[in-house]
């Protein structure tokens, strides 16, 4: 471990937290893949290859109500579109990785990993090389995600009520403390509204999956845009 | 599903590879993503659990989602904000059950 990059290493560090949080939300999609009938390698194996929580909760629901392949397919790209922005937003500041490297690096992109990336960026405008920290954060993440997803499917049905409806606020809590960081002034003020609640009403009246990208969208270009006022 | 999830991050690679200055306009709106992306993880996160706008007395994220907003101001610390708040959740939950 003393033989990895002290990047590498603060990446993992920062990441304990996460991985904490990120165990149950994982097991209760692996009991939600036990529901759906889909066995612990396949549980597995689409938490390796989607490794994003939303997209994954939505494609299970999906399963649930026996829709068609092509409809799970597009509803989860369209779901992991929000990743194509965070990727957009990260590409400057892993733009000095080798091209091999970044082409592996393009996986390790999910919420919590780019939000501590992001954070660590702006804490550290002057290091180089910003994947190290990414990686760092993907060595903790990805097998625990992995991991416990299939400890929910094997589990199975065995959490009790109050405990499962606690962990399902996890995934709010930890981007609580992330938004709350991430809001300095009133055009973040703005930019959080915007997003939060055109988000909520996108969820209502749009395609699944469409919601949260055409918000995120929105709220950053009115963002961009005052702030390119100012 | 493994290749449409992997194309949606592949812009990482395109657009690091070009390694050029964006214009600022574009950097502005690039540097509102996090937090736009966040608060739409946040607000269904809290508002509509259940996917469906749930803005009633008996959804509990609702009560949840105050002392975690608050802890997370005072202490900025990831840890203590997950575990006020999922444990404000079951707080209420074994109360309300």
């Amino acid at each position: 471990v003393s033989r990895l990059h002290p990047d590498v290493r603060r990446g993992a560090r920062d990441s304990l937290p996460l991985g904490v949080a990120l165990v149950p939300i994982a097991v209760a999609f692996g009991y939600l893949a036990h529901r759906v009938h889909l066995s612990w390698w396949l549980a597995g194996l689409m938490s390796a290859t989607v490794y994003g929580g939303p997209s994954q909760f939505l494609a299970g629901g999906l399963l649930a109500i026996g829709a068609p392949t092509p409809t799970i397919v597009i509803t989860t790209f369209v779901a992991n579109l929000r990743y194509s922005l965070f990727a957009v937003s990260l590409a400057p500041l892993l733009a000095d990785a080798s091209p091999p490297r970044l082409l592996g690096m393009a996986q390790a992109i999910a919420d919590g990993s780019y939000a501590l990336t992001m954070a660590f960026a702006r804490s550290h405008p002057e290091r180089p090389r910003k994947d190290r920290y990414l990686l760092g954060s993907f060595c903790v993440s990805f097998p625990v995600w992995v991991g416990s997803s299939v400890a929910g499917e094997l589990a199975g049905n065995a959490l009790p009520g109050v405990v499962s409806y606690g962990f399902g606020f996890a995934t709010p809590a930890i981007f609580i403390a992330f938004l709350v960081s991430a809001v300095r002034d009133r055009i973040g003020w703005l930019v959080m509204l915007v997003a939060g609640i055109g988000t909520v009403l996108g969820n209502e009246h749009l395609p699944s999956g469409a919601g949260p990208v055409v918000a995120i969208a929105a709220a950053a270009l009115i963002g961009g845009a005052l702030r390119e006022a100012r | 599903m493994a290749a449409v999830t992997y194309l949606t991050r592949l812009p990482l690679f395109l657009l690091a590879l070009r390694r050029a200055r964006l214009p600022r306009i574009v950097d502005l709106i690039l540097e509102q993503i996090p937090a736009a992306a966040f608060a739409a993880i946040v607000f269904p996160g809290v508002v509509s659990p259940g996917g469906h706008l749930a803005l009633h007395a008996s959804n509990l994220y609702l009560y949840a989602a105050i002392p975690t907003v608050g802890v997370a101001v005072w202490r900025r610390n990831l840890l203590l904000t997950i575990v006020v708040g999922v444990g404000a959740a079951m707080v209420l939950k074994g109360v309300v059950a």
